[in-house]
């Protein structure tokens, strides 16, 4: 396939992802998703995969609390793996590229939600006084689908069309032990996401099965499925005994 | 005569999944000024248009929504089954103050977003997003089951959140609004959820994070790798400091994660130029 088809539907996917984090919601706009679906569409799942686990990891814990916007998975994922597939399948440098290309997604989105969706909603809410039930959905839905078109895509295809050029020149540029460093710092990265994870959870008393999970994994081998059941074994535990709790009170109010 | 027309007007299933399905599009075009108000107004088209007759009894209801609204999107099923109670009990029956249906929302609208951001988006999505992650890495990063089983997980946790929050609040409204309001039951809910994760995160830490020490020793003819020797001691020691000390760094010295994240690559360059990280 023609190499310009190819970022067309890298600028179209970073369109869906970023309309699917605002309507459906399945969660396609997450880098574990769009890696190696941009892989597919480079003709690279693996490497695509590999990214998407990196940055996925990278970005484990970023929550979108209240109006705060946070740095952008989308567009970051997409071109650092169009990046990592250029390169070859090295991907070190689509690592150190992610960090930096999430920003960009971020300066959109901020741009979006204070200028021209705020115009779009000015004409929805026309639309709503003259009880114009077609203008409502118009400037509700369509509008908003074709202005992110432009907006996410273009960016995107750009990034995606020339990624082969730009990766060469960093490859020239760049020592390789500098690049096999970034891969080793991208290994440690999931420290912080994990760390971010525990802090926003914020259970003060839970640190016993931070062991517990540890302890599973690096003395016992257990995969995370097997994790998972015993999650949810102790999941139905504390509620049969919070039960328990709450009727041996009721009995002791009682007597 | 009058009766039957009351029957008519009355909300259907069927509507309320006209109400769930127009909810697909509940955050599109949400602005810094009213958040998702639009996507709230356009949730409630189907009910709107079935209850009321007059156009002007339409629009008034139409403007009642457009007042700022932000909450979890999904959560927020809730709101909009309650919100499509209220507006057919005013409708049909006019014992209740308009005004109402605004002090409602705007009360419940902070609760939901608690409960939908930290339970959907800071638990169930890192943690199966986490487990896909290392199923694609014990696989060799050969296996898409990992991201096809979370797309599945977390769709169907999306839709069920929407679905029984649009059903049992317009079924249910009050009673869901007090077991929110009164009971710790958004507490329980996140501090379950919290413990989970908890094990769930010590699971992940020997898989998602890797850090290797090169040292060799060399004791007359054998030589002993450090790396070795730790992992003999306890595997993935090195994972869990290293996360131990981004949460200190976090918590305690208040550093941002995202200057961590540009820290721990320059680390692992620093690491390899200087030897004591490969």
């Amino acid at each position: 396939m023609n190499y310009l088809f190819i970022s067309i539907a890298c600028g179209l996917l970073a369109w869906i992802a970023q309309m699917d984090r605002l309507m459906v919601h399945m969660f396609i706009y997450r880098p574990i998703i769009l890696g190696p679906i941009t892989g597919l569409i480079l003709g690279d799942v693996s490497t695509g995969l590999e990214m998407g686990v990196t940055i996925e990891i990278m970005f484990l814990a970023t929550v979108f609390v209240g109006t705060a916007i946070p740095c952008d998975e989308v567009m970051s994922t997409i071109i650092s793996t169009a990046f990592a597939v250029a390169a070859g399948g090295d991907t070190s440098i689509g690592i150190a590229a992610a960090l930096p290309l999430s920003v960009i997604g971020q300066i959109i989105r901020y741009i979006r939600s204070s200028t021209y969706h705020l115009w779009t909603n000015m004409q929805m809410e026309k639309a709503v006084a003259r009880g114009d039930l077609k203008g409502m959905y118009f400037w509700h839905i369509v509008m908003p689908l074709i202005i992110n078109l432009i907006v996410f895509s273009v960016p995107t295809f750009i990034a995606v069309y020339v990624s082969a050029d730009i990766v060469q020149a960093l490859i020239n540029v760049i020592p390789e032990k500098l690049i096999d460093g970034i891969g080793v710092g991208a290994g440690m990265i999931g420290a912080v996401g994990l760390a971010m994870l525990l802090k926003s959870i914020n259970v003060k008393d839970a640190w016993p099965y931070l062991l517990i999970g540890f302890f599973l994994s690096a003395f016992l081998n257990v995969n995370m499925i097997g994790i998972s059941i015993i999650a949810v074994a102790i999941i139905a535990i504390s509620i049969y005994s919070n039960q328990k709790n709450e009727k041996s009170k009721n009995r002791i109010a009682l007597d | 005569m009058e009766q039957k027309e009351t029957a008519v007007k009355r909300i259907t299933r069927k509507d309320l999944w006209k109400c769930f399905w127009s909810q697909m599009f509940f955050e599109l075009g949400n602005g810094a000024l009213k958040e998702e108000a639009p996507g709230f107004v356009t949730s409630m088209v189907p009910i709107i248009e079935k209850v009321y007759d007059s156009k002007e009894d339409k629009i008034e209801a139409y403007k009642r929504h457009t007042e700022y609204y932000l909450s979890e999107g999904r959560a927020a099923g809730l709101n909009v089954g309650i919100a499509a109670a209220m507006e057919e009990r005013l409708a049909l029956q006019r014992d209740i103050e308009p005004e109402s249906i605004n002090a409602v929302k705007s009360a419940l609208m902070g609760p939901l977003a608690a409960l939908g951001d930290s339970i959907i988006h800071g638990t169930f999505r890192p943690l199966f997003a986490g487990i896909a992650c290392s199923l694609v890495i014990a696989s060799g990063y050969k296996s898409v089951f990992g991201p096809i089983m979370f797309v599945v997980i977390m769709t169907a946790i999306g839709f069920l959140v929407r679905y029984y929050g649009t059903f049992l609040g317009y079924s249910k409204g009050t009673e869901i609004i007090d077991a929110i309001q009164n009971s710790g039951l958004v507490r329980n809910m996140t501090h379950l959820a919290g413990t989970a994760a908890y094990l769930l995160v010590g699971g992940f830490s020997v898989g998602l994070v890797t850090v290797k020490i090169p040292w060799e020793f060399k004791f007359e003819e054998t030589v002993v790798s450090f790396q070795s020797m730790l992992d003999g001691l306890c595997p993935g020691l090195l994972s869990m400091l290293l996360i131990g000390l981004m949460y200190f760094l976090m918590t305690k010295k208040k550093i941002s994660p995202t200057f961590l994240l540009f820290a721990c690559l320059a680390l692992g360059i620093i690491g390899k130029y200087a030897g004591f990280l490969g």
